[in-house]
């Protein structure tokens, strides 16, 4: 199961090309139910032309639901169970986004728009972005990324990177009305819920719009949820813990932060409740600069 | 290399070609490239980091600033040459050695999209 003849009388269906920032790519199966899946969540990035890359995608193996995952001619992993099959490959396509994408500055928050306004919620793993950004897109937001903040240099705009929403068990129960309905394709959502953004609304997909509001969420269970608002300079220096590739593009990434960060506002929000957390990002975006909100912070 | 505890009044700062700085609101945000590390200062090291240009010694630089800023200047002397102490702890200074434990309590940590599943 790791070296394979890739030619492509194997595969009995191609999705469409997908654009992700720098990626461009498409996934070639011999199952037609992951392709359709596929082609289902990614159709926010659908493009037209020829993909650069393939994931192939190969019911193989001794195991019912086992596929052999191959990104180009490169085997990546065999998965034992479909549960796992949507996440590797997710993860795959971000490490990819991330190495093919270096003509933006790449932040690792996810983003949402309101009204020509971009939202930027930064943070590692496990920080709340997803769940906060599909809040946001719940309540009328538009949809941009969950993974990558993909900033222009020249523009200083936010391009969409509208991939399926992550979502993990641990946000499910507030996020109960977002659960995938996979009819036979049940066995994929297993272990994470992935969510086309055109699923929470059919015109979530938003686009570019410049930064203007930066949002470093906290999840505290039962805590109540409140903003503390932010000086410029400590904007800057979380926003370059959160750049991709920092280290090659370091000089560059500050000036480009820089130049963003001051023409916005930032700040640190714990979230008890998800609920609470979106009217409190829709007051961010309506209070006055200057006002009590001040991002000066001091 | 000196030391930074060596910096006294003498000492002739110029800040690292290696080193970017962003000033907003009044304060620098500085990425250093060559040791991956971020640094912000208040306002008042910002109006300091900006006269270090290699031009004059920091008894000079008190003199000029305590003048503008008419401020005490055997205080402001203490308080420059102590943080210009810090800035060479941070490897932020020509010729100054750094302190490896301040270096590393600044460093960036690579972001990352996550475990491999």
């Amino acid at each position: 199961m790791t070296e394979q003849d890739l030619s492509d009388d194997k595969f009995t269906y191609q999705t469409a090309t997908f654009r992700a920032l720098g990626h461009v790519f498409a996934v070639r199966t011999n199952d037609p139910q992951v392709g359709r899946l596929f082609d289902e969540l990614y159709a926010a990035c659908a493009v037209e032309g020829a993909p650069e890359s393939w994931y192939s995608v190969l019911a193989d193996g001794p195991d019912p639901g086992g596929r052999s995952l191959y990104f180009d001619d490169e085997y990546i992993a065999y998965v034992e169970k479909p549960n796992w099959l949507l996440g590797y490959v997710a993860w795959r396509i971000n490490h990819e986004v991330i190495a093919r994408s270096s003509g933006y500055v790449l932040v690792h928050a996810a983003a949402a728009s309101l009204r020509d306004i971009g939202i930027v919620i930064p943070g590692a793993p496990e920080a709340g972005k997803t769940t906060l950004v599909a809040g946001l897109v719940r309540a009328g937001f538009s949809y941009l990324t969950d993974e990558a903040t993909a900033i222009v240099p020249s523009t200083l705009r936010i391009e969409p990177y509208p991939k399926p929403l992550s979502i993990d068990p641990g946000s499910w129960s507030v996020l109960a009305d977002l659960q995938p309905s996979p009819g036979d394709a049940g066995g994929y959502f297993d272990h994470q819920w992935s969510v086309p953004p055109t699923s929470i609304r059919t015109d979530a997909v938003g686009s570019a719009v410049p930064p203007r509001l930066f949002v470093f969420p906290q999840y505290r269970p039962n805590a109540p949820t409140s903003c503390s608002p932010m000086p410029r300079s400590e904007i800057l220096v979380e926003l370059l813990r959160q750049t991709f590739g920092v280290h090659d593009h370091g000089r560059h990434s500050l000036e480009v932060l820089a130049a963003a960060v001051r023409e916005s506002r930032g700040y640190r929000m714990t979230v008890g409740d998800l609920n609470e957390a979106v009217e409190a990002v829709r007051g961010l975006i309506e209070a006055p600069e200057g006002g009590e909100a001040d991002a000066a912070g001091r | 290399m000196l030391q930074a505890d060596d910096i006294d009044m003498t000492f002739v700062g110029r800040v690292r070609p290696d080193v970017a700085a962003e000033i907003l609101d009044g304060e620098a945000v500085l990425y250093h490239e060559g040791n991956n590390t971020v640094h912000m200062l208040s306002p008042t090291a910002t109006i300091l980091w900006e006269c270090l240009d290699g031009a004059v010694d920091l008894d000079t630089l008190v003199g000029e600033l305590s003048a503008a800023y008419q401020v005490d200047r055997e205080q402001m002397l203490r308080d420059v040459v102590a943080a210009v102490q810090d800035f060479g702890r941070r490897g932020l200074l020509v010729g100054v050695r750094a302190d490896a434990d301040v270096v590393a309590s600044s460093a960036l940590d690579p972001a990352s999209p996550g475990e491999r599943p």
